[in-house]
């Protein structure tokens, strides 16, 4: 009896495992997400495509674009999960990046799998360029820059020369403007332009004759203190000092 | 008893193993990299662009390229990464990860590393020439941009028409606020006069100009200095006529012309080179030159004045758009040509 109990019970036990083995279902790994993007390109470019870097954690693409390509389109080619859409579409050229830069924008791609869940990615852009420099036109906060534009004679002008490192030697992606104290900017000043453009200097010419109707020279005249701020491409950078610029009728 | 409880304890433990079985999932297939992110400068990251087995990092040209990293890998749920997230791998194209499913599925990502390095910008203008020995500057802000300032990584180079390369030695230093570099021009023998291609490596960019830019030339001090005519001569058309000097070399033909009028030169003529020396050069009178007296080295009409060519590569040679270059023959006199 003892010995028969001895080697039921594990019996009894090992068909009772095998059993309820053969009755679980095995739940099979879940599905990766149907609504990513799988593969984001620049193709508007000679040679490989530059590839954005994926994050499905937090639904992001960085991309960073060459600075020598001075790319201001992109053309994104979007690979996503098999049977998911994609808006804006593949092939949907991003434009004005120097606005982008400038100001900001959100830049959204929204994938949509087949059973209808959506995912938003938002689009990261950077240059790989270095860091602007500048010095500044102003020794210090106490002792600041004067200039002065004399609309007396027949033709005046001044010249802003700004000297760093870092400027692009394409001008087309320079912008060099004033800033007022409350932060506003005046319109873009106009640039001194060479065959050999300076990467460690740019001019800006601010020139008036007697009637001229500059939109510069006019909210020049309210008089006040300036910063120079000096837009290249991804980078922008304002002195910390003021100058002053007074109009002389 | 006790074996039997031991026994029963097993049975149990069998059991039990088996129910669990049931709320376990299978085992995860995925083996993707997920995320993967190397540290540039401080605080911040580039992330790797991942793409079917490969991880492209696009590296800023303007910061040092280290020679490890230590990047943050992510991998798919329940997957595992080897070297593990935070290791020490070289920073190299060809630096393997390799991912380990849950089921023990295994994939192999590698590293590309693509340094954005911009193109670079030589500006040469419309040619120039330098003389054997002396010292060429570049504005590394305005005529030679995009080069990395270190000797060791841009080279500097001239090539010739069979390309044939020669290194010059570059010196980078600053003046005033001016990022400059000096290439030292090769003493007279280390290589041949003439029109060189400019070629300029720097770290993992290279341009060479696509026609000769530069030429290499001799010191005006080097040029054929002709001895000064003095008498009157008689020439002999058809017959041939000698010049003596200094320093001749590369000798070419000659040409006859005249001032007629002070300020348009007229040509007379051009005497063909029939031999020449170290120390002189034999010229053929054509049989075209108007016979008469003509009154050597003077302005008006009847005069006559002689430029001997001599090799183009003198200051003032432009490779790209090369002039002959002449040697007045000097001293004053007539000359009569003749039948």
């Amino acid at each position: 009896m003892k010995t028969t109990l001895q080697l039921a019970a594990p019996l009894l036990a090992l068909c009772m495992g095998i059993f309820s083995c053969t009755k679980t279902d095995t739940v099979p790994a879940p599905p990766e997400a149907a609504n990513r993007i799988l593969e984001f390109r620049i193709v508007n470019v000679t040679g490989d495509p530059i590839y954005g870097a994926v994050n499905d954690e937090d639904s992001s693409i960085q991309v960073y674009l060459p600075y020598d390509k001075q790319l201001v389109i992109i053309e994104p080619e979007i690979t996503v999960s098999e049977g998911a859409t994609v808006t804006p579409e593949s092939g949907t050229m991003v434009e004005d990046l120097l606005d982008y830069f400038w100001k900001g924008r959100d830049l959204r791609y929204v994938v949509k799998s087949k059973d209808g869940a959506t995912r938003t990615y938002t689009l990261h852009i950077s240059v790989q360029q270095p860091d602007l420099y500048m010095e500044e036109l102003s020794p210090d906060a106490e002792n600041i820059t004067g200039y002065e534009l004399d609309l007396s004679q027949i033709y005046t002008n001044i010249f802003l020369v700004a000297r760093g490192s870092g400027f692009s030697e394409n001008h087309e992606l320079v912008r060099m403007v004033l800033v007022k104290d409350d932060g506003t900017e005046l319109p873009p000043l106009p640039m001194s332009v060479t065959n050999t453009n300076n990467i460690s200097e740019l001019t800006a010419v601010i020139s008036a004759y007697p009637g001229s109707m500059d939109e510069t020279i006019a909210a020049l005249k309210t008089g006040g203190l300036y910063r120079l701020r000096i837009y290249s491409y991804s980078k922008v950078s304002t002195m910390h000092h003021p100058i002053r610029i007074t109009v002389k009728n | 008893m006790q074996r039997k409880h031991i026994l029963l304890a097993f049975a149990a433990l069998l059991f039990f193993a088996a129910c669990k079985k049931e709320t376990e999932h299978a085992p995860y297939p995925y083996h993707r990299i997920t995320s993967f992110a190397v540290q540039t400068n401080g605080a911040d990251s580039v992330s790797g662009a991942i793409t079917a087995d490969t991880v492209i990092i696009y590296w800023p040209y303007h910061l040092p390229l280290p020679e490890q990293v230590r990047p943050k890998v992510t991998v798919s749920e329940n997957a595992t990464v080897s070297p593990a997230s935070g290791t020490a791998v070289d920073f190299a194209t060809g630096t393997k990860y390799t991912v380990e499913a849950q089921d023990g599925g295994l994939k192999d990502y590698f590293l590309k590393v693509i340094v954005q390095q911009p193109a670079i910008q030589l500006y040469t203008g419309f040619g120039q020439s330098v003389v054997f020995g002396s010292d060429m500057t570049y504005d590394n802000s305005t005529t030679l941009r995009y080069v990395i300032r270190d000797n060791q990584q841009t080279h500097y180079f001239l090539v010739d028409a069979e390309n044939n390369e020669a290194e010059l030695p570059v010196t980078f230093y600053t003046a005033g606020r001016d990022s400059m570099m000096r290439v030292k021009v090769p003493e007279k023998g280390q290589i041949a006069a003439g029109p060189y291609r400019i070629k300029v490596t720097s770290g993992t960019q290279s341009v060479i100009t696509e026609n000769a830019v530069l030429g290499v030339v001799n010191g005006w001090e080097d040029r054929p200095v002709v001895n000064e005519l003095s008498g009157s001569m008689t020439w002999k058309r058809g017959e041939t006529i000698t010049f003596e000097g200094t320093q001749f070399a590369d000798m070419q033909g000659a040409r006859l012309y005249s001032l007629p009028d002070w300020w348009t030169e007229t040509e007379l003529g051009a005497l063909e080179l029939v031999s020449a020396t170290a120390t002189s050069a034999t010229y053929r009178i054509p049989d075209t030159l108007p016979t008469g007296t003509y009154t050597f080295n003077d302005d008006g009409p009847n005069t006559m004045r002689i430029q001997l060519r001599i090799s183009d590569y003198f200051p003032g040679y432009n490779p790209v758009s090369p002039k002959p270059i002449y040697v007045d023959v000097k001293g004053s006199d007539t000359i009569v040509v003749t039948e």
